[in-house]
């Protein structure tokens, strides 16, 4: 899709008539369509703003195109329908609609019986572009009057029923919009909006109160016959149009609407059809949502919900609950449907309940009597229908889904320690250990069909999680664990049964207010099947258990120094998957590191070079990318500052591993942590992301270790300058600001100039581009413009002597190359003596200036923010940011594809001869 | 057609069927079960079991210190450990005319049946049958005849005796059948009966009834068997299975169309999805190696480890357990061991017992697997005595034969864990309702422990045969009169006595013809013959003997057809003047009395009768009257 371009360049302007002229013509022919329908995408962006008027002004060819191809008589359809399409799109503004008919093209293109009789109306392209043309155009009064002069709302209305599926789509909304589009007004109207209102009044109230279109009523006509059609197809696009328009109808026409359709509707509700259940359904709760509360549409929807098929009531009283006003009866009702298979299934008792409570404060006795004794004869009929239901194994499955997962939603505080108790009784009949007491006679089919079934186990097992928000959920914490390490047990688990097990567990464990009293059955019991499962044949398994594992850290329930050896013997897994997920989840257990002591120091040591030797040796791409995502981690909460000089080392070989990568995301990872690394070496200095927390610790590095291939090469004593290195973080009102030469050098030692240069000459593009906007980060903030340019703070000076080694790296032939380039040309402007400054201590300047092409360096080392300055790197971050088919996705290349398309066909076949 | 029912175990059957005129019996299979009320055969002196005190009644009175050990509670038996025998008194086994063998594990009281009875008939199996149920006899043999007992218990077999004894032993079963095991010779002689088929073959026995295993799909060379006559089908169905891996797939198709369905041998384990215990079983054993523990696997030497060993190998890779050594103990080579990836990649390591080599080769942590499961004789004990006391190592139950709890009894107290994964690839009540539905047989016989849920989970009505009609259960000591009866018997024609025929049509497409011929039975075969034709008499001129006159062969008096019309016949009867007839509608037609004459005609549909006392003339008048509407043949 070519993205929507507001104005036309120049250059499109001069080939758009040429285009034109090649589409009209006939004898062409477009190889590829796609290219309108790029064409149609493209204008339309244009006319975005001012529908199309501005477009019109400057392109009158298009103009010419349209009444050139609707004037013939027998046009190709798809560029027949491309005009359509583009005429409404043109007569959408008053202008371009004026512009149209003065040249009599709407009235010709419009007439659908002319392309009946030119046998192209049968092409539903053709007529799809007929509906897309006029939707289009019907954005003011004039384009109204047009269709109703013209006589189109008939042919609209036919094409609802096309056996086309998206051209009858098309036309429902066309006439939705139509309904829409221009609503009625009624003179004196109130609108109700809390509560039950009074019976819609009979339509010839509204008749009188009312100015509707001849249009409007002429639709309204049409669907009401629609809905009492025999045909299932025109009731099926009636209740459609309904639904589509209710939601966007102002009170009038909801009114005028309701008052024409609801007694059709009652027909086709009290019908019974279940092919119409769904569609029906939809109608009735965009009438519910759209207005107010109605007494009879309230009847039907009960009458829904007593759908002789349980499965088709469930599935309205699923669709019922998410509304936010329901009279307590039809909610009463919506509860009794989908709780009903359930208490059915666990003989748990959840209706009585649930029904007295509702009786205590809403009812009169006589009416509870009444109603009683009318429950009571319809109980032993819908108990049958639903036993038969529930025996048969496919429906039972889906009921019962369906039941469970709505659980929450009907709940009400109070039945919720019952239904949660429905719940964990279900989930055990799933895993055949339900105890004989509570299966309810009768219902032992059912039952079987439900044994062993992953599915219910499924909902089952999201709804026990999704119900630990009820209240009074904490005292059953115990026993509902108990019924999740039943299944963590079971050897017959489904994967995907033990993840959702765990992630259940992990709500419910978090629910607790106390943990320290799960203690014992965490540690006897889950423990040693969390043991168990990490040793599973299925890696889907193992690989779950591992991220519960890391979940579990961070709840606290357990301590990390029993859960980090698992974790450790984890980074061996076969599974690439598993491997990565230990990873992460080891670096959940970091930030606890400090709170557990010495023992998880001890693993720390252990975790860290094995985490090494994964970004190192590992085949699989997950794996380098958790632990690069591990040592981010790690770096927010051990510092630097508190860190020792093993710390930079390791995050040296992080930086350098991590960076010629050979996965993007890895490297991408890489220069998420060079950023952090940047943040915290620079505090205060470096902007940090607009929104971001300002970056956390002060920075004091400490040289002491080895140095890697980094080595600074000035000779500034560090070490003295800086203040003794603090051992824990304590928030400073004031953070301190290091000196950014101290920090630059500090960077370089850590590699983080080699890794960010690796990004940017990356082959990736995503890679690329987060390095360059970086180094731009860290060279407007850090570096001094070049001299001769602006004059720069004093300390600048020992920023500019900063230097790093780039010897044996892949693009420092390049960066030299850009040097010299740079060099010479400032050289040239400001003469001899800037160069010598330049270089510095690489020796005799007009020398070195010579001879920059050709050596790699100058023996010791590269000034950091000279070489930034010669990258060009605004250039490379313009060029980077462009998605690499934005030539091709031009619309002036679009234009020329068409172009050269056509002028491929006119010349002749070449014909090769290849003896 | 009788089942009489020698064994009430499920999965060990030991029926014979009588169809026609054989006694056929379809498996033997040995209940091993009795084992666990015996003490441990320890390989080596074990301290432990020798110091365990004898067992005196509370009051005194009964003094069994000899006989009866006690360990953690309960009772054990100290004696060469016993078996339960088919029963042998319901029918005499000498009568039996062949057994057929479904597989390895059903036919271990073979010799029990075949040897010192007076059996003289055949044993039919397959080849593998054969070979590796010698393989599973001589391994029990060997088990047993290596550490001989000097004593034998058999004071507290004594009813009242055996009254007051303490758990699970008062109440063992036949305890009075129970023997101790078979020699090698009992072995070698049985298994010179057995005669191999392959499957699908037709084995015809006696002309009578034709036998033919199918594959059953559970273990390596597992059948189930047709019986079958002309008009009568005869299934059994004896440990199939679905979840192939190595044997050939269940033919399900053959079982079609039988008259009687015998099913025995559906899974013991039906809440344990062999999948399931398999992941569980590698997941027990990388966790104990892993914590530096032993794994120890009781198994028999064929059958489920096939299918542990292929698992293991795929996991031994991907759990990092490449190192830890993987042994093998039996007395008995088993070459089907050969295929497997294991021992050709040198993994798995084999040796007959723990002495020899295998001492020398020994390093832990390792993962043993031997025998014998029910833990009381073979390499186990050893095991189990070596390792029971550190809580590092894992036993781990795969064979579902023997309860893990009753096995581990004499062991207690025990600090190693104990896994019970147990893998039975049986059919299932699921599947074998599915095969059911499929096959449509007309009647199910089977155990009566399938005929209701497992007595553990009562609630669970999903794990028993529910049929239509519903099955016929039985149980031990059973005999089954099979519902249905044999209506027809084939017969042949010979081409002379067919030539002579002549039909004649008595309807469109049906035509009679009378067959006068003489009826041969041989071999259970049917002929008719031409009737032999009187001999001529030898010429003689000497004085003429009197011989016996050679039976008179009387041309067959025609048959007749046809039924008398009542309307008709009456009006025929006034014709000729008799019209005083009072008719009387009886259960079968109708009785004319015939009031002038005192006579009396009785229509039936199989039979008209006239009785007319001292009136022939009328007799014969009426008879040719009532001819008139029958057609003659």
């Amino acid at each position: 899709m070519i993205p929507p371009n507001c104005v036309m360049d120049s250059e499109c302007m001069l080939l758009l008539p040429r285009v034109c002229a090649v589409l009209a013509d006939p004898r062409q022919s477009l190889p590829d369509d796609t290219s309108l329908e790029k064409l149609l995408d493209w204008l339309t962006g244009l006319t975005k703003e001012d529908h199309g008027q501005a477009l019109l002004e400057s392109c009158p060819c298009l103009l010419d195109y349209i009444s050139t191809v609707c004037l013939d008589k027998t046009p190709d359809p798809s560029m027949l329908s491309f005009s359509l399409k583009l005429s409404g799109l043109l007569a959408a503004s008053q202008h371009g609609f004026s512009l149209l008919q003065d040249r009599s093209v709407l009235g010709v293109a419009y007439d659908s019986e002319r392309w009946k009789g030119a046998g192209l109306w049968e092409d539903p392209s053709v007529r799809i572009g007929w509906i897309h043309g006029v939707n289009n155009m019907l954005q003011h009064a004039l384009a109204l009057h047009f269709l109703e002069q013209a006589g189109l709302t008939k042919p609209i209305l036919q094409l609802q029923t096309d056996p086309s599926l998206f051209v009858a789509l098309a036309a429902n909304h066309l006439l939705a919009h139509l309904l829409t589009f221009h609503q009625p007004t009624t003179a004196s109207h109130t609108t109700q909006r809390n509560g039950l209102s009074r019976p819609l009044s009979e339509e010839g109230e509204l008749v009188e109160t009312t100015q509707a279109s001849s249009v409007t009523m002429e639709i309204l006509r049409h669907l009401e016959n629609s809905l009492v059609s025999d045909n299932h197809t025109q009731v099926l696009q009636g209740l459609r149009l309904l639904s589509v328009t209710l939601p966007q109808a102002e009170a009038a026409l909801r009114e005028l609407l309701m008052s024409r359709v609801l007694r059709p509707l009652e027909g086709l509700v009290l019908a019974g059809r279940r092919d119409l259940t769904q569609p029906l359904m939809d109608v009735l709760l965009a009438a519910y949502r759209s207005g107010p509360c109605d007494s009879r549409l309230v009847f039907l929807m009960t009458s829904m919900l007593n759908s002789q098929n349980s499965s088709d009531a469930a599935l309205c009283a699923a669709a019922t609950l998410p509304l936010d006003t329901c009279p307590p009866d039809l909610r009463e009702k919506v509860a009794a449907v989908l709780l009903e298979p359930l208490q059915a299934i666990t003989g748990v008792s959840l209706l009585d309940r649930h029904n007295d409570q509702q009786t205590d404060h809403r009812r009169t006795d006589q009416q509870t009597d009444q109603m009683d004794s009318d429950q009571d004869k319809q109980w032993d009929g819908v108990s049958s229908v639903l036993l038969d239901h529930l025996n048969k194994k496919s429906s039972c499955i889906s009921l019962i889904c369906l039941c469970v997962s709505n659980t929450l939603a009907v709940v009400h505080t109070e039945s919720c320690a019952s239904v949660l108790h429905a719940v964990m009784a279900l989930l055990n009949i799933c895993n055949g250990q339900s105890s004989p007491s509570t299966a309810v006679i009768g219902y032992s089919k059912a039952i079987t069909n439900l044994i062993g079934c992953s599915k219910v186990q499924r909902c089952g097992l999201d709804a026990l999680a999704s119900l630990s928000t009820c209240s009074g959920a904490v005292d059953l914490v115990t026993d509902v664990l108990r019924v999740l390490l039943q299944y963590l047990h079971n050897p017959d688990s489904d994967a995907t049964v033990v993840q959702k097990s765990y992630q259940a567990m992990l709500r419910w464990l978090n629910i607790s207010t106390e943990p320290l009293y799960l203690t014992p059955l965490v540690g006897q019991d889950l423990l040693p099947v969390l043991k168990k499962r990490m040793c599973d044949v299925r890696w889907e398994v193992r690989d779950s258990t591992v991220e519960f594992l890391g979940h579990l850290c961070v709840s606290g329930v357990v301590s990390s120094c029993t859960i980090t050896p698992i974790l450790l013997e984890a980074l061996s897994d076969q599974q690439s998957y598993v491997r990565a997920s230990a990873i992460s989840a080891l670096a959940k257990s970091l930030p606890l590191s400090g709170q557990q002591g010495a023992a998880q120091d001890h693993v720390e040591k252990e975790a860290v070079p094995r985490v090494l030797h994964i970004l190192s040796q590992d085949s699989e791409g997950f794996a380098r990318r958790a632990v690069v995502q591990f040592f981010i981690t790690w770096l927010k909460t051990h510092p630097l500052s508190s860190s020792s000089s093993s710390s930079s080392a390791v995050l040296r070989s992080v930086l350098s591993l991590g960076s010629v990568d050979l996965d993007w995301e890895v490297k991408c990872h890489t220069l998420e942590l060079v950023d952090l690394l940047m943040q915290e070496t620079l505090p205060g200095q470096l902007g940090s992301e607009p929104g971001s927390a300002p970056p956390p610790y002060a920075v004091s590095l400490s040289y002491g270790g080895s140095l890697g291939t980094n080595n600074p090469t000035h000779t500034h004593s560090l070490t003295s300058s800086l203040p003794p290195p603090p051992l824990t973080r304590t928030p400073a009102p004031t953070e301190p600001i290091t000196a950014p030469h101290l920090g630059l050098s500090g960077l370089v030692n850590l590699g983080v100039i080699t890794a960010l240069l690796n990004g940017l000459f990356d082959c990736d593009r995503p890679v690329a581009l987060k390095a360059c906007s970086l180094l731009l980060r860290l060279r407007n903030t850090v570096c001094p413009r070049p001299l001769g340019q602006v004059a720069v703070a004093t300390d600048n000076t020992t920023v500019s002597e900063v230097m790093f080694d780039l010897s044996g790296q892949v693009w420092a032939p390049e960066v030299i190359l850009r040097l010299a380039e740079k060099r010479e040309c400032d050289w040239a402007e400001d003469g001899e003596g800037v160069c010598d400054r330049l270089v510095g201590n690489c020796g005799s300047s007009s020398e070195a200036c010579g001879r920059w092409t050709e050596r790699s360096g100058c023996g010791g080392g590269i000034g950091v923010c000279e070489v930034l300055w010669s990258l060009g790197l605004e250039e490379r971050q313009s060029v980077l940011s462009r998605s690499s088919d934005h030539v091709q996705n031009s619309p002036l290349s679009l234009l020329q594809d068409i172009l050269t398309a056509t002028r491929a066909a006119d010349i002749e076949e070449v014909i090769v001869d290849c003896y | 057609m009788k089942l009489y029912c020698l064994s009430g175990h499920p999965t060990l059957p030991c029926n014979v069927l009588k169809f026609k005129s054989t006694t056929i019996m379809l498996d033997c299979g040995l209940d091993t079960t009795s084992v666990l009320q015996f003490l441990p055969l320890p390989l080596v002196h074990s301290p432990r079991l020798s110091k365990l005190p004898g067992w005196v009644s509370k009051d005194g009175t009964i003094n069994l210190e000899k006989e009866l050990k006690e360990c953690a509670g309960r009772v054990f038996v100290d004696s060469q450990p016993e078996f339960c025998l088919p029963e042998r008194e319901l029918l005499d086994l000498s009568t039996i005319d062949v057994i057929l063998i479904s597989n390895y594990h059903c036919m271990m009281a073979l010799p029990y049946i075949t040897e010192h009875t007076g059996f003289t008939g055949s044993v039919y199996a397959t080849e593998p049958t054969l070979q590796i149920g010698r393989l599973l006899m001589e391994e029990l043999v060997n088990f047993m005849e290596r550490v001989p007992k000097a004593q034998s218990a058999t004071c507290w077999k004594n009813k009242e005796i055996q009254r007051v004894l303490p758990g699970p032993l008062k109440d063992a079963v036949e305890v009075l059948t129970w023997k101790t095991c078979y020699s090698i010779q009992d072995v070698n002689s049985a298994l010179s009966k057995v005669q191999l088929v392959g499957y699908s073959q037709k084995v015809e026995l006696f002309g009578a009834v034709q036998v033919t295993p199918l594959s059953s799909g559970y273990s390596l060379g597992s059948s189930n068997w047709i019986i079958q006559s002309h008009y009568e089908k005869v299934s059994y169905v004896s440990g199939s299975s679905l979840l192939t891996t190595h044997p050939q797939p269940m033919d399900q198709s053959s079982l079609k169309n039988s008259d009687v369905l015998i099913l025995t041998g559906l899974t013991q384990m039906p809440t344990a999805n062999p999948d399931g215990m398999l992941g569980d079983f590698c997941s027990n054993l990388a966790m104990t190696i892993r914590a530096g523990g032993n794994v120890l696997v009781p198994c028999y030497s064929s059958g489920v480890i096939y299918d542990l060993l292929e698992c293991l190998y795929q996991f031994i890779e991907n759990a990092n357990l490449g190192s830890t050594p993987f042994y093998f103990l039996s007395p008995v080579a088993n070459m089907f061991f050969e295929i497997s990836n294991l021992i050709q990649t040198n993994k798995l390591k084999h040796y007959p017992s723990i002495h020899g080599d295998f001492s020398t080769d020994f390093r832990q942590p390792c993962v043993v697997f031997t025998g014998h499961p029910s833990l009381r004789f073979g390499d186990v004990v050893h095991f189990m005595e070596l390792w029971g006391k550190s809580s590092l190592n894992t036993i781990i139950f795969t064979e579902p034969d023997f309860s893990y709890l009753d096995a581990l009894a004499p062991y207690q107290p025990l600090s190693m864990k104990c896994v019970y994964c147990p893998i039975d690839t049986r059919l299932n009540f699921h599947q074998v309702s599915k095969l059911l539905k499929e096959v449509q047989p007309l009647h199910v016989v089977c155990p009566e422990q399938y005929t209701q849920p497992p007595p553990s989970q009562s609630h669970r009505s999903d794990l028993m045969l529910e049929l239509q009609p519903p099955p016929m259960p039985y149980r031990r000591c059973s005999v089954l009169g099979l519902p249905f009866r044999r209506r027809y018997e084939r017969i042949h024609l010979l081409p002379e006595l067919a030539k002579s025929l002549v039909p004649s049509e008595i309807k469109p497409g049906v035509s009679l013809a009378t067959v006068s011929a003489v009826l041969q039975s041989k071999d259970n075969k049917h002929t008719l013959q031409p009737v032999p034709k009187p001999l001529p008499l030898p010429p003689s001129k000497k004085r003429k003997r009197v011989v016996e006159e050679p039976p008179e062969v009387l041309a067959p008096k025609p048959l007749l057809s046809g039924s008398v019309p009542l309307e008709a016949f009456l009006a025929v009867l006034h014709k000729h003047g008799i019209t005083e007839v009072k008719v009387e509608e009886t259960a079968d037609g109708h009785i004319l009395h015939l009031q002038a004459e005192d006579t009396l005609i009785q229509l039936e549909e199989d039979g008209t009768h006239i009785v007319c006392d001292n009136n022939e003339p009328l007799r014969t008048t009426l008879r040719d009257l009532v001819l008139r509407f029958l057609m003659k043949l």
